[in-house]
């Protein structure tokens, strides 16, 4: 691609960005979910171009295009699929090749379908302890081995949004594994999120509701009513019903009028009508209603009477407003995570009315949006801070770095002991768990653990003064040192992380061919959503030539691993 | 694996061999830095040198059980199984106010309150509360009315009314930012009209590299991408100086041990640290939770405030070990109260709930009447709050008798525009806040050359700071008038006059060449009608 017509066509940006819309402008309040930022910049504004509905994309289908499609689509776009999409052609093949379905992944292991549950038959309390010890660590273990699986899930996807769709779920529907605390339960909810990702909304908000992992989150299991002996326990507890209205459905105020949705007595009579859902203890793990945990009683509810239950809450929720106000949350948030991350009103409105009209189906918006003209506007194409899943994606995915095969099984019973007597596990997949951590503990998205029940807040909080070092750091040593994730660090042991240098420029063909210029050019297009300019430009030319002329060029490994690192070090790469 | 095992090792494995950024060290902290407020209140003696360390309790820390009305028949009667028993839970009464107590994990708060460190405000909330977390959460950050919406925090408001030109095109070498918070993400606390006026830490640095990369500005009439750039780069730019003034400081170790568990001990031991180190940021953001207890409220509340508990005790041992704790205080909130009737095993949210200020320049006391349980006197089954402890009165006092104490009579404008409207934004239909008494009066004394402190009168550190050719000098001003900006050396003797003029009220950037100084320490001092400010600078051939 001619990087020169490409500049000018970026240079020729639609004017106009700055007007400020009044919902908007109330960035930093919950209900706009527009999060945290740094210490420098203006608010934040949304992303407001020539066109602002989803009306069709119909300018040139090149390279930047294709390549932004598949960037936000995926976690970071290896050379080889970026390869295969060019075979697919047209803009709808590949639109629909990322949309297309297809059978859910298996499960990591025999583990998934039985819980750790203490055997509480044990009579001395010193072997009670011990026994505890053991299935609670047991459980870490397999967390672990959980969030590594995930995270195979999106190095190894295909041509398909799925994955980047399961992330969004899960920072939507949010539970968190310090609170459920089974391994089991966050893995049948990781799959429910997969397997509604691209599917129909109520649905989804049904499945999600009645999951174990939710049950316990926010306490659904223990929100139950009874009469005994004629007298009543009435323990109804409100942070499911408050939490699947504020930040799973509603939002806290309608987008037009900014009312509130609801009412404090509309979440004590949702909580009651709610009560009664409990998590099986033995797979399938779904939940049940117990009629004797259940209120019967008549409840009032957006002004309606009846004995309602979950189906009858969420119908009423959805039928709020012609269904409009649901479909306006749910669309922000599908918008923050594929377009930018300030929701731009008016495009969210055409998305709310597009999911309504194909009630409720979540792939129609999805393919209207990614077919959007306002999707290719020059604005857009890397605007988006990359999460750190996506970080982590795009350097093991695009620099092709070979991580060991994922064994889901279950960790190993070493055999051994510690001083207090429990079991020592051994993790099967140190790389894996390596990684997961560093996203979670260093970089701030602990998979399956988010911060809340609102979780991540995206947007600028992901780059801050605490985590853009460390993003460097991570980046740098992915591409140069991988030796050193080898073993021979202290905390880790049996981590393997492989870049071969030649073997990812050759991805591109070919490379033996090219002048120093016309790789440099050929990477920066492949791995930046930017165009770099002479400076940066010319500091890429002259890292991977090492500074000889052009007849003397040829690709030398260590040439080219710096040449990566430049790239994975430069503030462009944190975007996409 | 621990974030700093996690840094140490990433260090061990690749900085020697790479162009490696800045190390920024172990756990999140957020501080306030220099600037207006740290130009206001520390640029030299005059100044006030306050530091303000607020403490989130997150999820919403129950009241009922925390400041224990345990002589109240309704406490035990609402709750169960949740109520504390004086004699079976092991209480500690309030010696002076016999019908409270804390739960006996809190001995060592207990004990600041009996050695005269410890204000205890009663009842703190607001009208027509919110029982959201995050709606919650933004009305305590944001400081307005339940009814109002802003996008600036009642901190950043404050520092950016007292700062309008932060941040800076470029900043300062040597800088320390304006607040500071140990965290993942900056809170809206900290956000003023131009963005966000803290900076989120998660570790110490130990060394510093600065970027070898060579960027192509930015294009003027930037995309929106191009925008996005322009803030990576900032944070880089951010990162590299603040790192580098945190080196530079040698940050000392403290003097206390604090406790081993949980996540606030290293966020207050640091920020204990960055005090101790001279560092200039005047507000700091810590948080724990989280406090959400729907369930199992009777093993994890005790155990958070617990943690609290030791967590304070061992930060306030430490100011006063090192000397500091005249200078330092440190006060609690959370987004709500919780329910006083129990749904079993935990509480639902609620509303009005006690906080805490604590320091040695507080007028200890427990401030408000005992919560209010009958029947009656609830809302919709919730506490209602005491009107004088509106959150905002006690925002108000802290700015008024702590962190603006001295700056002079504007103060009360100042207050104004951060809790009731400034330019086009209304925060509160209440334009009359009301100061507490919650400090002791505070001395200040005039220090060196500067005799008064002028609100918006700022010297910026020179730089390069050391210098070898030029170096650039900012200042601003409050208003138009006469000013001499001066070079002396240490024994006062004036060497070089670089302004002498009556200059506009703003910005001002001057550049000094120092070909002709020998090396050495030199001062410039800005003169003006109003004031007159000085700093140092260091001369290296």
């Amino acid at each position: 691609m001619d990087r020169r017509k490409f500049l000018v066509r970026s240079g020729a940006a639609i004017a106009g960005t700055a007007v400020i819309n009044p919902l908007i402008a109330r960035a930093g309040s919950s209900e706009t979910e527009i999060p945290g930022y740094g210490v420098s910049g203006a608010n934040p504004q949304p992303l407001l171009t020539q066109s602002n509905d989803l009306s069709p994309y119909t300018g040139v289908w090149g390279d930047p295009q294709l390549r932004h499609l598949l960037r936000r689509s995926m976690f970071g776009l290896p050379y080889t699929q970026y390869q295969a999409a060019v075979a697919l052609g047209s803009m709808n093949a590949v639109v629909a090749k990322l949309l297309a379905t297809s059978p859910l992944p298996a499960q990591p292991g025999t583990w998934c379908d039985k819980l750790n549950q203490p055997d509480r038959t044990i009579t001395d309390p010193a072997k009670l302890l011990i026994e505890f010890n053991n299935k609670q660590r047991l459980n870490k273990y397999m967390e672990l081995s959980l969030q590594g699986w995930w995270f195979e899930q999106m190095n190894k996807e295909d041509l398909s949004i799925r994955e980047k769709m399961t992330l969004l779920w899960s920072n939507h529907f949010v539970t968190g594994y310090d609170s459920v605390k089974a391994p089991q339960y966050m893995y049948t909810y990781n799959q429910m999120l997969r397997k509604n990702a691209l599917g129909n909304m109520k649905t989804f908000v049904y499945e999600m509701a009645t999951d174990p992992a939710m049950l316990i989150f926010l306490n659904g299991n223990q929100n139950t009513y009874q009469v005994k002996n004629g007298k009543v326990i009435n323990n109804a507890n409100e942070n499911f019903a408050r939490e699947l209205m504020e930040l799973f459905t509603l939002g806290l105020t309608d987008p037009k009028t900014g009312e509130k949705n609801y009412s404090e007595t509309d979440i004590q009579q949702a909580a009651l009508a709610l009560t009664g859902w409990q998590p099986t203890q033995t797979a399938p793990f779904i939940g049940q209603l117990n009629p004797l945990l259940h209120n019967t009683d008549s409840k009032t509810f957006f002004g309606q009477s009846g004995n309602f239950g979950m189906q009858e809450i969420i119908d009423m929720i959805f039928a709020k407003n012609g269904g409009y106000n649901v479909a306006y949350f749910l669309c922000q948030k599908i918008y923050a995570a594929l377009v930018y991350w300030v929701p731009n009103t008016q495009v969210v409105d055409a998305m709310a009315k597009k999911l309504i009209a194909s009630n409720w189906e979540i792939a129609p918006v999805l393919d209207a949006l990614l077919k959007s003209a306002h999707f290719y506007d020059s604005n857009v194409i890397g605007s988006q801070l990359k999460n750190p899943a996506e970080l982590f994606g795009s350097l093991v995915r695009e620099f092709a770095i070979a991580l060991p095969a994922y064994d889901g099984a279950e960790p190993i019973d070493s055999g051994k002991t510690d001083t207090q007597g429990s079991i020592i596990y051994t993790d099967r997949n140190p790389t894996h768990t390596y990684l997961v951590v560093a996203m979670g503990v260093v970089l701030g998205q602990d998979l399956l653990n988010p911060p809340n029940v609102k979780g991540w807040s995206g947007g600028h909080s992901w780059v801050n003064t605490g985590t853009f070092p460390t993003r460097k750091v991570i980046a740098s040593l992915a591409v140069t040192n991988p030796i050193y994730f080898n073993g021979n660090a202290p905390r880790a042991k049996g981590v393997k992380l492989t870049f071969d240098p030649m073997y990812w420029v050759r991805l591109i063909p070919n490379a033996d061919k090219m002048t120093s210029a016309q790789m440099s050019n050929a990477l920066t297009d492949a791995y930046l959503a930017f165009d770099l300019g002479p400076i940066e430009g010319e500091t890429e030319r002259y890292v991977i030539s090492g500074g000889l002329p052009e007849v003397d060029y040829y690709l030398d490994p260590s040439k080219v691993a710096q040449s990566a690192q430049v790239i994975a070090t430069l503030p462009e790469f944190q975007l996409v | 694996m621990k974030r700093r095992d996690f840094l140490k090792f990433g260090a061990k494995a690749g900085i020697a061999t790479t162009a490696l950024p800045v190390m920024l060290g172990g756990f999140p902290l957020r501080v306030l830095g220099k600037s207006p407020l740290q130009q206001l209140l520390a640029t030299s003696a005059t100044a006030n040198d306050k530091i303000l360390v607020i403490v989130q309790l997150a999820g919403g820390n129950d009241g009922l059980n925390c400041v224990v009305p345990y002589t109240d028949p309704l406490y035990k009667q609402y709750r169960p199984t949740l109520g504390l028993d004086k004699t079976a839970n092991g209480l500690l009464v309030f010696s002076d106010h016999d019908t409270l107590a804390l739960p006996k994990e809190m001995d060592g708060m207990h004990s600041l309150y009996m050695s005269g460190k410890m204000a205890l405000m009663q009842n703190v909330g607001y009208p027509n509360p919110d029982l959201s977390h995050f709606r919650g959460t933004d009305i305590w950050n944001t400081a307005t009315d339940a009814s109002k919406f802003s996008n600036t925090g009642w901190i950043g408001r404050m520092l950016g009314i007292l700062n309008p030109d932060y941040p800076p095109a470029v900043i300062p070498k040597d800088s320390a930012p304006l607040a500071l918070q140990f965290g993942a993400s900056l809170s809206n606390l900290f956000f003023a009209e131009n963005g966000g006026t803290g900076i989120v830490i998660s570790q110490f640095p130990d060394s510093t590299s600065p970027s070898t990369h060579l960027y192509d500005p930015i294009p003027s009439n930037p995309t929106i991408a191009y925008q996005e750039l322009d803030y990576v780069r900032t944070i880089e730019k951010e990162t590299e100086v603040y790192s580098q003034s945190i080196v530079d400081r040698k940050v000392v170790a403290n003097k206390v041990t604090y406790p081993t568990t949980g996540k606030l001990a290293p966020q207050l031991s640091g920020v204990a640290q960055l005090i101790a180190s001279g560092f200039s940021t005047k507000i700091y953001l810590v948080s724990q939770g989280s406090y959400d207890t729907h369930s199992n409220q009777k093993t994890d509340q005790p155990a958070l405030l617990g943690e609290l508990s030791d967590c304070i005790k061992a930060f306030q041992d430490d100011l006063e070990a090192f000397g500091l704790a005249d200078r330092v205080a440190l006060m609690t909130y959370s987004e709500f109260g919780r329910r006083p009737i129990e749904n079993g095993s935990g509480t639902d949210h609620g509303t009005a709930a006690p906080h805490f200020v604590i320091g040695t320049q507080v007028i200890p006391g427990i401030r408000g009447h005992d919560p209010k349980l009958a029947a009656a006197d609830l809302l919709n089954n919730n506490l209602v709050f005491e009107a004088q402890h509106d959150f905002r009165n006690i925002y108000a006092s802290v700015m008024y008798e702590w962190l603006l104490d001295g700056a002079g009579a504007d103060k009360d404008a100042l207050i104004n525009s951060v809790l009731t409207a400034s330019g086009s934004s209304t925060y509160s239909t209440t334009s009359s806040w009301t100061k507490l008494g919650i400090f002791k009066a505070q001395s200040t004394g005039a220090v060196g050359d500067q005799a008064t402190f002028v609100p918006g009168l700022m010297l910026m550190e020179n730089y390069p700071n050391p210098v070898s050719s030029q170096t650039t000098i900012e200042y601003s001003l409050p208003a138009t008038m006469p000013v001499e900006l001066g070079i002396f050396n240490t024994a006062g003797v004036e060497l070089e006059r670089i302004v002498d003029a009556r200059q506009e009220v703003g910005n001002h950037r001057v550049t000094f060449q120092a070909a002709n100084l020998p090396s050495g320490t030199y001062i410039y001092r800005l003169k003006t009608a109003s004031g007159v400010v000085a700093k140092r600078m260091v001369v290296v051939k």
